[in-house]
């Protein structure tokens, strides 16, 4: 491995400092830059469908023709044992990149060490172990969850002036999702400090019975001064479930759809939090590239975790399912 | 025009029916004649149930004619069966035990209001008249019973009752005392030779050669699909049928 | 037939005076009789109602229908879908209504014509629907903001009952009249309760079964189509476990997983059950992240109460 990466470290150094440009436009640099293209194994977790996905697809692609990358999207359909196969199929196939979800900790990490054995790169995105260096992932691209709780949670007690002893419900699409219990992390340690009371609810991904299943909790407890969803599906129904049980607390989540922007826009809803999910999938593609070409070591890149509201939502509606 | 009495009901002529590679029926002729209990018998296997399924529209001959009053007909379906006045009560599948008497009594012919809705009155009354007066069947008091919740005998009183009601030409009964008692046996038995006398053929198929004896006319001997004999009740015995049967 | 409605109705009733007697007590901590929780209650019961209808007419005719959460899916897509490329509203539901009959249609025929289990047929359909949905989507959420007249007709409230309850108890009617007031109905009780003892009667059971897969098709479009009016959006995951949720409400009511029997009553009542545990739950503030523990128990002990009863009641 060493011997590998000095050598190409040495090739992009003799390149210089004008290899990024080279790279993309010129004829010159290294004759394999120009015949070869890098092979990567893109694998999304979920089945094909989920709207998330489609910016990072695009990033995906973009950098993928930005930097002459050949790329090959896949799907594991939420299923782990899926996933191994096609990383084990990836290193049959003797791709020179892999980036991946690693969105259940432990199910992944032996084939990540036999990938990067097998000499090929890895790079994990949106997801990935919770525990420091718990795989040989060369770098991580994707936000920090529980900080984003955190900061979503700050902000939903500035908006909603929130108090020592109010409560606050955090509905999630489903229980066994990463994302929510490490997000839920993340805002729970917020409202702790502040003496915040919170809970979660488990409100299903069909839109009509998260809807309602919000509302009954907050005729249940109308002294719920904020909601937070946790994921797309349930932040987006959260202003509508309010209007249904006749409460009103602020209201604030997790991504980004139409409907969420046009919530935002419209004031019913206080703010969510962007994934930056075009760069979960541009980074690692170009990451990837300049590692298998010059050695350049990928590092870890915290991204999206920035909060949208009013002030910042107009950009975001108009490349909503493109760039953001 | 005018039928004369000697043409049968019912007359099957060469009829052949193969499951793979089973010959269930080769070239089997059978008859029913007016106001006659045939008896059907045989061993197990002989295709005794294959040619009531034939005669009632549910499986169709590979080779083979029906006659119907000395006419040529054909039994594609259930309906055409009907058709042809005949009725079959089943070894295993008389009536649906989920449902109540009055929905089985009409299943399939219920009568309606227009529209397709049951004129659910109108069959109740009569299902109660039948079961009261003629078939005379004692316990049940209402239509509205599950068929579930009745014995063996009522059961066959009631397909019985149905068969009745619906003016059979000929009631096809494949076993139907196999789930009886011995008072609901003879209680069944005596339904036949009341059905009779309505003029009503009928063909009974039973292991019981006792029982066979005392309520057939006529009987028809079925061996490996093959007809070995057709005797009269007055050239036979119970001794000689057992031991056409035993013997092939 | 008579003897589990009867249980299950007496259990609701019995639920219903508890709740409503327990929420006049202590009107501050158990909102049930407001009415608040009374509208998201008739909002709430029609989309699983309906979808049972369905499923349930499905059931007593002795069959499945595992593509039903798919279906609704698809309705909310194909009505959203249509309706924005400029077809007339009701044109869209009409069209929306079509595509699910097909698909029942083609469920049921190749279930009897393939003599499979309809569970695996069904469960093809489901999968195969829902890529397509995914198709359609391109993985994106849809939505439907039809005019004012169409959305109060499906969603709004005549004097001051939600419509779509309004909905839900006119097709209950409607599928009661069929179910147990119609020729049809009757050839479906036969058909569930010994197939081949209904053939013999002469009922065409293809043809029947085939029917009551269109109807269960239909009502899950039904709901599809009041659940996209009431939320506005659709979304390619929802509807998944709706339709193993409707076989359970079906169970609830006293319907036999093995056909043949059961009252439209029995839904109806299953369904409003099914909800009011939800709801008496959340009110009670249990603790709503492990919301299905309790749901899941209560389902079981409720099936167990009315099986028992009814034994005993048949003794
Ligand atoms: N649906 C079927 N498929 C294949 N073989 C069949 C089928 N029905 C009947 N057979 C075969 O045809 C032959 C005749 O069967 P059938 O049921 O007519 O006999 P049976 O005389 O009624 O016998 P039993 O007295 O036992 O009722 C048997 O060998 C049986 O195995
Ligand atoms: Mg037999």
């Amino acid at each position: 491995m060493k011997k590998t990466s000095r050598r190409e470290a040495l090739a992009s150094m003799i390149a210089g400092s004008a290899a990024l440009v080279a790279a993309s436009t010129m004829p010159a640099g290294s004759a394999l830059a120009q015949e070869e293209k890098v092979n990567v194994t893109f694998i999304i977790y979920t089945a094909a469908g989920d709207p998330f996905w489609n910016p990072v697809i695009q990033g995906a692609q973009e950098a993928a023709k930005d930097r002459g990358v050949s790329v090959d999207i896949q799907y594991a359909d939420s299923d782990p044992v899926k996933q191994n196969n096609l990383i084990e199929t990836a290193i049959a196939n003797k791709v020179q990149g892999i980036a991946l979800v690693n969105w259940l900790p432990d199910a992944f990490t032996a084939n990540i060490a036999k990938a990067r054995a097998a000499g090929i790169a890895v790079i994990t995105f949106d997801t990935d172990d919770p525990k420091p260096n718990a795989t040989e992932s060369q770098a991580y691209v994707g936000q920090d969850f529980f900080a984003a709780g955190q900061r979503i949670a700050r902000k939903m007690v500035e908006a909603g002036d929130l108090k020592k002893g109010d409560h606050v419900v955090a509905p999630v699409e489903d229980p066994d999702a990463f994302y929510g219990t490490e997000r839920y992390r993340g805002i729970k340690a917020a409202l702790d400090e502040a003496g915040i009371t919170s809970e979660r609810l488990d409100a299903s991904p069909t839109m009509a019975t998260a809807m309602t299943r919000i509302s009954q909790y907050l005729v249940g407890r109308p002294d719920t001064k904020a909601v937070i969803g946790l994921g797309s599906v349930v932040t987006e129904v959260g202003p509508q479930a309010a209007a249904e049980a006749n409460v009103t607390p602020v209201i604030g989540g997790f991504d980004l759809s139409p409907g969420i922007i046009d919530s935002i826009l419209s004031g019913k809803m206080v703010a969510t939090v962007d994934s930056g999910a075009y760069y979960e999938g541009y980074m690692p593609i170009v990451m990837l590239y300049y590692f298998v070409k010059y050695g350049v070591p990928p590092s870890s890149i915290p991204i999206g975790g920035t909060v949208i509201d009013k002030s910042n939502a107009e950009l975001v509606k108009k490349w909503a399912g493109t760039y953001r | 025009m005018t039928i004369p009495s000697s043409t049968p009901l019912l007359a099957l002529k060469g009829i052949s029916k193969q499951y793979g590679h089973v010959q269930a029926l080769s070239g089997v002729d059978f008859q029913i004649n007016r106001n006659e209990i045939v008896g059907l018998l045989g061993d197990n296997g002989a295709g005794k149930s294959t040619l009531v399924r034939i005669m009632s529209g549910v499986e169709f001959p590979d080779s083979g004619q029906v006659f119907r009053d000395g006419q040529p007909a054909t039994i594609k379906s259930r309906k055409d069966s009907e058709k042809l006045g005949i009725e079959t009560i089943y070894q295993d599948s008389a009536l649906v035990g989920s449902a109540s008497i009055m929905r089985n009594f009409f299943a399939g012919r219920e009568l309606t209001k227009g529209l397709g809705l049951l004129d659910t009155h109108k069959m109740n009354a009569i299902v109660m008249d039948i079961l009261v007066n003629m078939v005379r069947i004692s316990g049940i008091n209402s239509p509205d019973i599950l068929v579930e919740a009745l014995s063996g005998g009522q059961r066959q009183a009631v397909a019985i009752a149905r068969a009745v009601y619906f003016k059979t030409a000929m009631l096809l009964l494949d076993e139907p005392t196999s789930a009886l008692s011995v008072r609901e046996t003879a209680k069944l038995l005596e339904h036949l030779a009341e059905l009779k006398r309505e003029g009503v053929s009928a063909v009974f198929i039973t292991h019981n050669l006792y029982h066979a004896y005392e309520s057939c006319d006529r009987f028809t001997i079925l061996s490996r699909g093959q007809v070995i004999g057709s005797l009269a009740k007055a050239e036979t015995s119970v001794r000689e049928l057992n031991d056409l049967i035993v013997k092939y | 037939m008579r003897q589990p409605i009867v249980n299950i109705c007496l259990f609701f009733f019995v639920l219903q005076v508890i709740c409503i007697v327990a929420s006049l007590l202590y009107p501050n901590d158990f909102r049930y009789v407001s009415q608040t929780n009374i509208g998201l209650l008739l909002r709430a019961i029609p989309v699983l109602g309906i979808i049972s209808l369905g499923v349930g007419v499905l059931m007593i005719t002795g069959e499945y229908d595992l593509s039903v959460g798919s279906v609704y899916t698809l309705a909310g897509y194909s009505i959203a879908l249509l309706f924005g490329m400029g077809l007339p509203v009701w044109l869209a539901v009409f069209a929306t209504l079509a595509i699910a009959a097909a698909i029942g249609v083609t469920n049921g025929l190749i279930t009897v014509k393939f003599a499979i289990p309809s569970f695996i047929a069904t469960m093809g359909a489901m999968l195969v629907v829902r890529g397509v949905v995914r198709w359609l989507s391109e993985g994106r959420t849809v939505s439907f903001k039809p005019d004012e007249t169409f959305s109060d007709l499906l969603t709004g409230s005549f004097y001051g009952i939600e419509a779509p309850f309004i909905w839900f108890i006119a097709l209950a009617l409607l599928t009661g009249l069929l179910v147990h007031k119609s020729k049809l109905g009757n050839h479906f009780y036969l058909v569930g309760g010994h197939e081949k003892t209904a053939i013999a009667v002469g009922i065409n059971s293809h043809r029947v079964k085939v029917i009551a897969f269109a109807l269960a098709s239909l009502a899950a479009a039904i709901a599809g189509i009041l659940s996209i009016t009431r939320v506005g959006t659709a979304t390619p995951a929802q509807g998944i476990g709706l339709e193993l949720k409707a076989i359970a409400v079906c169970v609830i009511g006293g319907l036999f997983l093995s056909g043949g029997r059961g009252t439209v009553l029995g839904i109806v009542v299953g369904a409003c059950l099914m909800y009011m545990v939800e709801d008496v739950l959340l009110l009670l503030r249990a603790p709503g992240f492990y919301l299905d523990v309790f749901v899941g128990a209560i389902l079981v002990v409720a099936v167990i109460l009315n099986t028992w009863l009814t034994r005993k009641a048949g003794k």
